[in-house]
């Protein structure tokens, strides 16, 4: 009776590791695969080939002649070289404030005896989900003195309540004996934070470093409202302008020089943004991979409870 | 005595230095501007207009020292065009403001909030109060006339400026012309005629097809048009107007095509031209463009740029769009579009009240009505971007640095900034379509013949005015509100219904109750809005 069901169970179930089964997973892993890299490659391809064939989009699986003119007018392009710069003078200071920040406001949540903690923690979570909206915040930022000024791309992004609840769980996970027995050994709290915790929270500290580098790499609109000059413009939205300019109907303009205008300059630039694409992206799919498990563990990370 | 001489010299020489002290002390006025930095492109080079005007060219030097002459100089706050709406919004809200704004990002109801807040200063107070003549004369006695009628709000006052454009052909005030435009080339190819009716247009269409006339084996030569909207140059053969509302200038009244005696033919033939596969509805006109696979296109008179952008078969002729006009409906003149011949236009410029030297806001409107601006506007300088005959004749010529080629084709790019007056020989306009032949023959016996029907829609007896609203007063504050409760539902209403109609996804059969529909969600309160506006501009 019992071989008999354990065969209708052989029967009825694919089991692990059968090659019907791999090759059906494996199947639908390619086309997911396929789905989400083509459209990058398609940029890719259109980005090197002929212009003629770039304007067309008649290119599909392999580039239509080469070229690489558009990429020539990039790198000489000056104000382009200039929002890299600046992305990268953004992503730096940003980054090591958010972990200071991080740590400072986490640190002494993972303290049982602290006071009002409760509250404390409410506190926290209201900003979280409820915010004052744009022109409130505009408001902050102007008498701050920040309008116009690159501090206004850094500091309003180096605190996130997110982030602080994120580290605070995983400090949480870190032995209170190790505190204890630091603090017998004669450490102060600055030591057992330095000396104890950070060490031990390398893994979350690298979670929201990528985090963090990847939302201020990928970030354009506080730039729009706070960054009036390009000056001090970051990259996305360098980006964002060369787009924007190439997607205008120049039929719904008001007069024929207008129309004119703006047609001469989607012919110009029509390839340049599938070069800008691909040399913006660049940098993040390169250090992808080396970044990828910090992505999963931190993923993970927030599904810890208390 | 000697001492007394020597004093006497040294007090008088003193004396008559002072005044020239005075005048190498006395400074021009600065005026703060806040507008966008719009990009300009020449050839393949491009510049922003800020870079422009810190390039230190003749022209720009030339435009600063007129500028000078009227004892004012501008602080230039430029902003990136594609974020200067969400610059100049912000700025606003927090009183971040310059002495002289472009606010056309501002949809009115919000400029009338800014009035109403006294933000905005009186224009007309200005130039009554401070003007030398210049801006005064042409505000009261010239083109400008119009500019008040139209954009002075209840209080009498006028709270921004705009440009103002007056076209001339033959004596008469004429807009530009935009027209549905059909590959000539390919028609000769044919050995055919150009089509004067409906039905030609629609067997001409059809042999393009047939006959394979990008030569690619697929019959894919089709019509770039936007369903979405009557603006097309074929509504207006069926005497439709290109709008929701348009004004019907022999009846004098403000209609809508969805009332019009003729919409369900003109439907019918859209939906004749889709159901034979003749009209793009892929939405990728500029590809199909590029791939030689548009036909036929719906673009202003003089548009010689798009046929640059189509790449044809090795030796077949330039592609030439050329107007057509055909007629649609027994008994019913095709219509052409047409630009009023004194045209306001989008841009808007206002004061703002954290000026403190209204004075130099005088001499500013000075300025710009003045015609030393308008020459260096339009044309430049004289033997630098135009030659002057003996009649006063301008031409404009090009040369090698980025400004006299960008200024060959185009107005100065200050515009961007201040008030725009041009004067625009439509004639010269249209005749200019032939300087894109170069040294191609045939493509410049193409261009003839858009030239002549460039002059034909000039001169036509049965035009549309192009533009929605074209030089209706600005609306009330109430007008306003109405428009705002209805226009999207309405527009996107109309918008799919025709769309769907001429698709063939939606019946005709229901003819009652999509213009119940249509009712229901206002229409007429719309027409009637529009009709007021027209009547207090009349």
């Amino acid at each position: 009776m019992d071989l008999e069901r354990k065969r209708i169970a052989r029967r009825n179930h694919i089991r692990e590791g059968s090659p019907l089964a791999t090759g059906v997973l494996g199947f639908i892993a390619v086309a997911l695969g396929l789905v989400t890299v083509y459209p990058m490659y398609y940029v890719l391809i259109l980005s090197i080939s002929d212009p003629a064939a770039a304007m067309t989009m008649r290119v599909y699986w392999v580039p239509d002649g080469f070229n690489l003119d558009s990429y020539r007018l990039l790198v000489r392009d000056s104000e382009m070289w200039r929002a890299y710069l600046n992305t990268i003078l953004y992503i730096v200071p940003t980054t090591l404030l958010m972990l200071a920040t991080c740590l400072m406001g986490a640190f002494p949540l993972t303290v049982k005896g602290l006071r009002f903690r409760k509250w404390i923690n409410m506190y926290l979570l209201i900003p979280m989900y409820f915010s004052g909206g744009m022109i409130p915040s505009f408001l902050l930022i102007v008498k701050l003195g920040l309008y116009d000024q690159p501090l206004s791309q850094i500091l309003p992004a180096c605190f996130s309540i997110w982030n602080i609840i994120l580290t605070k769980a995983y400090l949480s996970s870190i032995p209170e004996s190790l505190r204890e027995s630091a603090r017998i050994d004669g450490a102060n709290i600055y030591q057992i934070l330095l000396r104890v915790y950070v060490p031990m929270a390398k893994p979350i500290l690298a979670v929201i470093s990528v985090y963090t580098i990847v939302g201020v790499w990928n970030s354009w609109f506080n730039a729009m409202v706070y960054l009036p000059h390009t000056t001090w413009q970051p990259l996305q939205l360098y980006l964002r302008r060369v787009l924007v300019e190439n997607t205008q109907d120049l039929t719904r303009t008001l007069t024929s020089e207008e129309s004119l205008e703006r047609a001469l300059r989607q012919m110009s630039t029509a390839q340049l943004k599938y070069a800008m694409i691909i040399f913006t992206t660049l940098p993040v799919l390169c250090a992808y991979p080396f970044f990828q498990r910090y992505f999963i563990k931190g993923i993970m990370l927030g599904s810890l409870k208390e | 005595m000697k001492r007394c001489s020597v004093l006497l010299v040294a007090l008088l020489m003193v004396i008559t230095m002072l005044p020239g002290t005075a005048l190498a002390e006395e400074e021009l006025i600065t005026l703060r501007v806040m507008g966008p930095s719009v990009t300009l492109t020449a050839g393949s080079e491009q510049m922003t207009f800020d870079e422009w005007m810190h390039s230190g060219s003749p022209l720009v030097n030339a435009f600063n020292e007129a500028l000078a002459s009227y004892g004012i100089a501008l602080e230039l706050d430029l902003i990136p065009s594609d974020q200067y709406q969400v610059v100049c919004q912000t700025r606003l809200a927090v009183g971040l403001d310059a002495d002289w704004m472009v606010i056309t990002p501002l949809d009115v109801q919000t400029r009338y909030q800014l009035v109403d807040q006294g933000k905005l200063l009186p224009i007309n107070q200005i130039w009554e109060q401070y003007s030398e003549g210049t801006a005064k004369d042409f505000f009261t006695a010239g083109d400008g006339q119009q500019e008040m009628k139209q954009f002075a709000l209840e209080d009498g006052n006028l709270y921004w400026l705009t440009h103002v454009t007056r076209g001339e052909y033959e004596g008469e005030a004429k807009g530009a012309t935009m027209s549905f435009m059909l590959r000539k080339d390919w028609v000769d190819r044919l050995g055919l005629e150009m089509p004067t009716t409906t039905d030609e247009l629609y067997d001409i269409l059809v042999a393009f097809q047939e006959n394979d006339m990008n030569g690619n084996g697929m019959a894919d030569e089709v019509v770039s048009l936007d369903l979405s909207r009557f603006q097309n140059g074929i509504a207006q053969w069926f005497g439709i107007g290109p709008e929701l509302t348009y004004i019907n200038l022999e009846t004098g009244n403000v209609e809508t095509p969805w009332q019009n005696p003729n919409i369900r033919a003109y439907l019918e033939f859209m939906k004749k031209l889709v159901d034979a596969g003749l009209v793009d509805t892929s939405d990728q006109g500029s590809q199909k463009q590029a791939e030689n696979k548009i036909s036929a296109q719906f673009s202003w008179t003089t548009d010689t740029w798009t046929e640059a952008t189509v790449t044809v078969g090795e030796g077949e002729d330039h592609a030439c769009f050329v107007p057509v006009l055909c007629s649609a409906v027994d008994g019913v003149e095709p219509h052409a579009l047409l630009q009023g011949g004194l045209m306001m236009g989008s841009d808007a410029f206002a004061v703002t009240n954290v000026c403190e030297h209204p004075e130099a806001i005088g001499a500013l409107l000075d300025f710009v009505t003045s015609d030393e601006y308008l020459t260096l506007t339009e044309y430049g300088l004289l033997d630098y971007t135009y030659t002057e005959d003996e009649n006063g004749v301008r031409t404009k010529i090009t040369g090698d640095s980025f400004e006299q080629q960008y200024m060959s084709s185009r107005s100065a790019p200050w515009i961007s900034i201040l008030p725009r007056r041009e004067m625009v020989d439509r004639a010269a306009e249209v005749h200019a379509v032939l300087n894109a032949a170069g040294d191609d023959a045939a493509y410049l016996e193409d261009l003839e013949a858009k030239e002549a029907m460039g002059y034909a829609l000039l001169s036509a007896d049965y035009v549309f005015p192009h533009e929605t609203t074209p030089n209706f007063a600005v609306e009330t504050p109430e007008e306003t509100e109405e428009i705002a409760e209805i226009s999207t539902d309405l527009t996107t209403y109309s918008e799919e219904l025709l769309t769907q109609l001429v698709l063939g996804t939606q019946s005709m059969e229901d003819w009652d109750t999509y213009m119940a529909d249509l009712e229901r969600l206002g229409l007429n309160e719309y027409v009637a809005i529009h009709q007021a506006r027209y009547d207090r501009t009349k």
